[in-house]
């Protein structure tokens, strides 16, 4: 079984301007035992990015419970369709509130472990990074274009070529996923490498957890993380971050 | 036991990584016509420019500048950040190889964004920003091809401003539709230099997916006039 963590903050760019939080996630151990995690970040320049996020995350997560209460699923499939039927639930949306899909925009990241098999997918910026061999590293890079202003959308319409998923090898028992606004306190990018100082750091508290399923106390503390003046000096925007490790 | 290990994530460390950084080439029309009034509005609208850059925290970590005059075409300040410019003294002299310069321009752009690469910085769209008083005296034909491409790749975006006397059609020509040239208003070198630094500040405080709203500089109140 899994215990897992997650919060998110609302970035002071956005307490400054005004605009709500526009990250959205969703977390759940479905009743085949997986841990499902979505992540999505809204763009600050679509009208209901946080719409578009909360809609993205919700969907695959009740995608991915649905595939895997089949038996014998393959859990990359099990992604992708997720990934596939997130994007047109958005799309759909915005069909019906006769707004462009780009009002919508956001990321998608998705993660689901199981004791058979796990895998994940990514469209957009953000990190996935799981501990394998004493080591942590990224899953997909972050798809930020040439400029660290720009990224990918799910509702693009070539978002199909560009959504990245893979699968993740069984003995990967810990994750974490975020927004990309902490990307830059997690990753080295002039060595393109997972920080271990940070990975370890947020996982630490975790392994401290006896019982499987959310542990809420520590969901508050990472949430007043996320909101402390060392992070919020370093990080603007919102900010997202599910932490899961596997309970022996 | 120390007070930051009971904190839950109180011993989370940090990746120091580089500020990401805008990139801001001026390419400044310093040919004979320019000298008297203009040039030394235009000097003083760029000492504004450095106090308005380094008053702004964010644009003072992330934005880079760099200065060529023409003619003759001259790279009188490499790129470099806010913190480490000081406006320059610049002297009118010679015609006007202003297809010399874009090309050189273009050509400082590229080989910074090489560079950020090469050390894992990450970096904004580069602004490109003329200002001339003239017509060129050289031909503009490879250096129009180059704007053209670069705005169609989304490299850098390429502003013109024409001061009394330039020759607008011709910056039409350069300029793309989407960007076109933009008069000065009298001598307002001081306002166009102050909603420069003001709109560099915000596309380097800008987050993925954000569009940054700049303000119109044709407005009543701004610092130019369209075309």
């Amino acid at each position: 079984m899994w215990r897992y963590s997650a919060a998110k903050a609302t970035g002071t760019s956005h307490i400054k301007v005004g605009t709500p939080c526009q990250d959205r996630f969703a977390c759940k151990i479905s009743s085949s035992g997986h841990m499902l995690i979505a992540v999505a970040d809204g763009a600050g320049s679509a009208s209901k990015a946080d719409l578009g996020a909360e809609l993205a995350s919700a969907t695959a997560i009740a995608s991915l419970e649905e595939s895997f209460a089949a038996d014998s699923v393959d859990p990359l499939e099990a992604v992708q369709t997720a990934m596939a039927v997130a994007r047109q639930r958005v799309l759909d949306e915005a069909a019906e509130m006769e707004i462009e899909p780009r009002e919508l925009s956001s990321t998608l990241l998705l993660v689901a472990l199981g004791p058979d098999g796990s895998a994940a997918g990514q469209i957009g910026d953000g990190i996935i990074a799981v501990k394998l061999d004493d080591a942590w590293s990224w899953v997909f890079w972050p798809q930020h274009g040439e400029f660290v202003n720009t990224t990918r959308f799910v509702i693009e319409p070539d978002a199909p070529d560009h959504i990245e998923t893979s699968r993740l090898a069984p003995e990967v028992r810990e994750v974490a996923v975020m927004t990309d606004g902490l990307e830059p306190l997690a990753i080295e990018y002039a060595s393109r490498s997972a920080y271990s100082g940070f990975f370890e750091g947020v996982l630490q508290p975790l392994r401290a957890v006896a019982s499987a399923g959310e542990a809420e106390q520590l969901s508050q503390h990472l949430q007043a993380f996320l909101e402390s003046p060392r992070v919020r000096e370093r990080a603007d925007d919102d900010l997202t971050l599910v932490i899961a490790s596997r309970v022996e | 036991m120390s007070g930051l290990d009971q904190v839950p994530f109180g011993n989370v460390d940090f990746v120091s990584n580089p500020e990401p950084r805008c990139p801001c080439v001026l390419l400044l029309d310093t040919s004979g016509s320019m000298a008297g009034e203009k040039i030394a509005h235009l000097n003083h609208g760029l000492r504004t420019f450095a106090e308005e850059l380094r008053s702004d925290s964010m644009a003072a970590k992330r934005v880079e500048l760099a200065i060529v005059t023409f003619g003759p075409v001259a790279e009188l300040q490499p790129f470099t950040t806010v913190d480490a410019f000081a406006a320059p003294e610049l002297n009118p002299q010679g015609d006007t190889p202003m297809g010399a310069a874009i090309t050189r321009g273009i050509e400082m752009v590229n080989a910074r964004k090489a560079e950020y690469r090469q050390h894992g910085i990450g970096y904004y769209r580069p602004w490109i920003f003329l200002i001339t008083d003239g017509a060129s005296t050289d031909d503009v034909t490879a250096a129009t091809s180059a704007v053209r491409d670069g705005e169609a790749r989304k490299s850098f975006a390429f502003y013109a401003v024409g001061v009394e006397g330039a020759d607008m059609a011709k910056l039409a020509t350069i300029a793309v539709p989407s960007r076109p040239p933009l008069k000065l208003r009298g001598m307002s070198f001081r306002e166009l230099f102050v909603w420069l630094s003001n709109s560099l500040g915000g596309v380097a405080r800008s987050q993925p997916g954000e569009q940054v709203p700049l303000t119109n500089p044709t407005a009543p109140e701004g610092w130019a006039t369209a075309g």
